[in-house]
């Protein structure tokens, strides 16, 4: 199916900068001037902080210091009243501005009721927001242009005329549909738990399921609230099409990868799984890219979908939790290895997270150049606790060797300062002729050529 | 030098901001000196009180209508917002307490003279010369109680009988033939409220009845009657099968462009809807007459009018523009290109009346004295919104419900006189 470029996507932005263009118009009368001006006269005071600081004695807290600015506008409006002029654009300016500066005192008014009450995020997601639409429509409707804006068509999509009324409503609707959609899924993730019994690590992939649904369902109902139908559909189907073969391959694959993977169940929120020798908990599965935490040092990763879709990834709780883990440690050759083997068992058992079963074992798994090494191995229920585990038992092995005289051999260094130029013994030495050394000692030389010559 | 460049670094969001202000304010004083835009306040003509298609067919005649004065006037620019009729004092309101009031406002007479008396418009001063161009009943129907004129008069839109040609060869003259042809398979529709329905008042001669009683009098024994018999003729169509009543304009427009209705009343300002849709087939015709006289449709005058907030210059480019309209040339082509309203110039108005479609030609300067009465009624409904609701609530009563004709024509003598 071949579309024309001009079926698919017009822009004409010529009337909506008409409409912008005529509100200039208003400047040609003195008393919209006037309010304007004591508009900027006020918030150029208040930015550079003289109204705030004309009240600092007083001891007003800074949330009610920064009403000041607001309140001198309604002030200054109700003036303008007074004398017969036009006051309804200072009004207008001062209810503005004052309903942005109350978010503060209201936040605080929020947390000393409950300061747990998650402020910041209502703030964001929906107050701030709510705000913008509420401020940009009035403004509009004061200049005389809603219906004018709203029924501007701007663009033509698939055949469909776009008015800039639909695109702001759309727009509007898709932010809710985004930002709301979690809480009805959640609440059907939950009723199947308690339905159908669904598990709670599960839940949490069920629930970004209903999630996508939602979103899916409320972008198609947008859509053809916005005017594009079926056809329409069937022509973003062929674009997409296209656009699969070339651009948006990436985005689409991973965008599959975490409906199958979320489908197979094997990357879910809370799964721990190795990336790179580290164990990582799954936080969130995105549409993109899954966000995993790293256990050792609680680094954020972002890791493409398509990775865990089409490389292998190893799972400590694909079906069971635990891990098995193990600690290296070397002893030397006048030690008895069954006295050692036993030892080691011994302490690994003792520790509270290692479990019983599977049970702790103990092997020799080298004749090294200076020592014995044993490698002990345990088995604990949590894959993130493997790392202080054996930490905690490194620490014991060490202290029971202590007490019992066990030593763990150790290369050791010896540093023999040199001269320049070397005599005769001192370069016999250096090159072993006629020396004994004894085990693992290595002679170094010091200093620099530098030196040599600053002394010379 | 460097405390300069300092000052310029830590204030360059408000020099950018005011610099980018006075470049689009010069580029508006630059442009101004060739073309001034005026602000224009508009009142639906759509007649009824949600407008689901955004004032489509409005905004359409109303983009044409700016390029045509364009070129016959290349000094003004119109910027029209068109509001709902119910909505326009509001939104008027808020702009003029801003100084962004528009420069002109364009609604019916009695809109014109409720705006004039709250203050949100400027009466106008009208020379002799000027007033000489305007129907003399017209100018009447503008005046306020101080004398002064709330707004000029530019043209007058119609209650007409639309109907569709290929149900109907012709359309019924009479109210006895409305009856007789509605028993034929053909679905006629009217709108329940008092002001669409006044047209059939004239038919009964039942007006006088409720005038008496806007003025606080007890009507005649022959008024009350002719009114009983009119609610009679209401409860009577109410009962045939083929004659439907339905809330607003749009949805009889609506019935009629689908085929359902054969015949339906409806107001001159909304034919090119109409036309646009039902093309050769729509046919226009005077609303049907009765044994007593002639249907007495309400007129809607167009009425332009001054805003408060106006510039000097905007002002008198208002002016030129006001007078600009009611010259017969204006008058005739405006009249002849949109076919909607009826000429306020006379002279214009006897060129017209012959082009015009039939209903439009019939209309006379003898109408605006007959509408007069009509146009009381509806001036006292819609200045009071409780005296309508009663009004409604008494016609649908009698129309849907069980109250007799006797009770309703007492009913409605009664509220009117209650509201006065």
């Amino acid at each position: 199916m071949t579309l024309p470029m001009s079926y698919l996507i017009t822009i004409g932005p010529g009337p909506i900068l008409n409409e912008l263009l005529s509100w200039l118009d208003y400047l040609n009368r003195g008393t919209v001037l006037l309010q304007l001006l004591v508009v900027g006269v006020v918030m150029v005071a208040e930015q550079r902080g003289a109204l705030r600081r004309s009240v600092e004695h007083r001891l007003v807290p800074e949330y009610i210091r920064v009403l000041i600015g607001p309140l001198l506008l309604l002030i200054s409006s109700a003036l303008f009243l007074l004398v017969g002029l036009p006051w309804g654009l200072l009004r207008y300016f001062g209810l503005l501005w004052l309903g942005w500066m109350s978010f503060t005192p209201l936040k605080a008014v929020l947390l000393s009721i409950d300061n747990k009450f998650p402020v910041d995020e209502l703030e964001s997601t929906f107050l701030r927001p709510i705000y913008v639409i509420v401020a940009s429509m009035s403004f509009v409707r004061l200049m005389g242009s809603t219906q004018n804006l709203s029924q501007t068509p701007i663009a033509n999509l698939f055949g469909v005329e776009l008015t800039l009324g639909r695109i702001y409503v759309a727009i509007i609707a898709i932010y809710i549909i985004m930002t709301l959609s979690s809480r009805p899924a959640t609440f059907l993730a939950w009723v199947s738990g308690v339905l159908f019994g669904v598990r709670p690590r599960n839940r949490r992939g069920l629930e970004l399921l209903f999630r996508y649904s939602v979103i899916i369902i409320g972008i198609i109902g947008v859509a053809y609230f916005i005017g594009i139908d079926g056809t329409a559909f069937i022509a973003i189907a062929g674009g997409l099409s296209v656009g699969i073969g070339f651009g948006i391959k990436e985005i689409i694959s991973n965008f599959i990868s975490s409906i199958w993977l979320l489908f197979e169940g094997s990357v879910r929120p809370g799964e721990i799984l190795m990336i790179n020798g580290d164990p990582c908990t799954v936080r969130k599965l995105g549409l993109r890219a899954t966000q995993l935490r790293r256990g050792r040092d609680g680094a954020e990763l972002l890791i493409p979908n398509q990775n865990f879709f089409t490389q292998e990834a190893i799972s400590f709780t694909a079906t069971e939790t635990s891990r098995r883990d193990g600690v290296v440690v070397g002893a030397a050759y006048e030690h008895d290895p069954d006295i050692i083997v036993e030892l080691l068992k011994t302490i690994a058992q003792d520790h509270n997270k290692v479990l019983e079963y599977p049970p702790v074992n103990a092997f020799v798994i080298d004749f090294a150049d200076s020592s014995i090494n044993y490698k002990v191995l345990f088995w604990v229920a949590n894959p993130l606790d493997a790392f202080e585990v054996g930490s905690d038992l490194r620490r014991t092995i060490w202290k029971q060797f202590e007490q019992k005289g066990i030593t763990i051999p150790f290369p050791q260094r010896q540093v023999y300062p040199m001269e320049w130029p070397p005599n005769l013994q001192q370069s016999l030495h250096s090159t072993g002729g006629g020396g004994v050394m004894p085990q693992g000692i290595e002679p170094e030389a010091t200093g620099s050529d530098e030196k040599t010559n600053s002394e010379a | 030098m460097q405390r300069l460049f300092a000052l310029i670094k830590s204030n360059r969001c408000r020099i950018a901001a005011l610099l980018s202000t006075s470049l689009l304010g010069s580029c508006a004083i630059t442009d101004r000196q060739d073309s001034i835009v005026l602000q224009v306040a508009q009142a639906s003509n759509e007649n009824e009180q949600q407008s689901t298609s955004g004032f489509q067919s409005e905004r359409k005649i109303s983009k044409d209508f700016q390029q045509q004065l364009r070129e016959m006037q290349p000094g003004i620019k119109l910027h029209p917002s068109i509001y709902p009729e119910e909505s326009l004092e509001q939104e008027i309101r808020v702009r003029t307490h801003s100084g962004l009031g528009p420069d002109l406002v364009i609604t019916d007479s009695n809109q014109a003279l409720s705006l004039a008396a709250d203050g949100l418009t400027d009466p106008i001063k009208l020379t002799k010369k000027r007033q000489n161009l305007i129907n003399p009943a017209a100018l009447e129907r503008v005046k306020t109680t101080s004398g002064s004129l709330a707004g000029q008069p530019v043209s007058q839109f119609l209650q007409l009988a639309c109907f569709d040609k290929r149900k109907l060869k012709e359309a019924p003259k009479t109210l006895k033939e409305l009856s007789a042809a509605s028993g034929e398979g053909r679905v006629f529709g009217m709108v329940t409220n008092l002001q669409d329905l006044y047209w059939s008042l004239g038919s009964f001669g039942a007006g006088e009845a409720l005038a008496t009683s806007l003025e606080g009098k007890k009507a005649t024994v022959v008024a009350h009657e002719r009114l009983t018999q009119w609610m009679q003729w209401l409860k009577a169509s109410s009962y045939q099968q083929n004659i439907v009543f339905l809330r607003n304009q749009a949805a009889l427009r609506k019935e009629l462009i689908e085929g359902e209705m054969s015949w339906i009343s409806c107001w001159s300002s909304q034919l090119p809807q109409l036309r646009e849709a039902l093309k050769d087939h729509l046919g226009i015709a005077p609303l049907p007459s009765g044994n007593f006289g002639r249907a007495t449709p309400i007129t809607r005058l167009q009425v332009w009018s001054l805003g408060k907030n106006s510039s000097k210059r905007q002002r008198s480019e208002s002016l030129k523009l006001l007078n600009f309209m009611v010259q017969p040339w204006a008058q005739k082509t405006y009249a002849l290109k949109y076919r909607t309203g009826y000429p306020v110039n006379p002279a214009a108005a006897l060129i017209v009346s012959k082009q015009l479609p039939n209903g439009l030609d019939t209309f006379s300067e003898d109408e605006n004295k007959r509408v007069s009465r009509g146009d009381a009624i509806v001036a006292a409904i819609n200045a009071r919104p409780d005296l309508g609701k009663d009004i409604q609530s008494t016609l649908n009563e009698l129309i849907f419900n069980g109250l007799s004709p006797e009770q309703a024509a007492t009913e409605l003598e009664t509220q009117i006189k209650a509201k006065r």
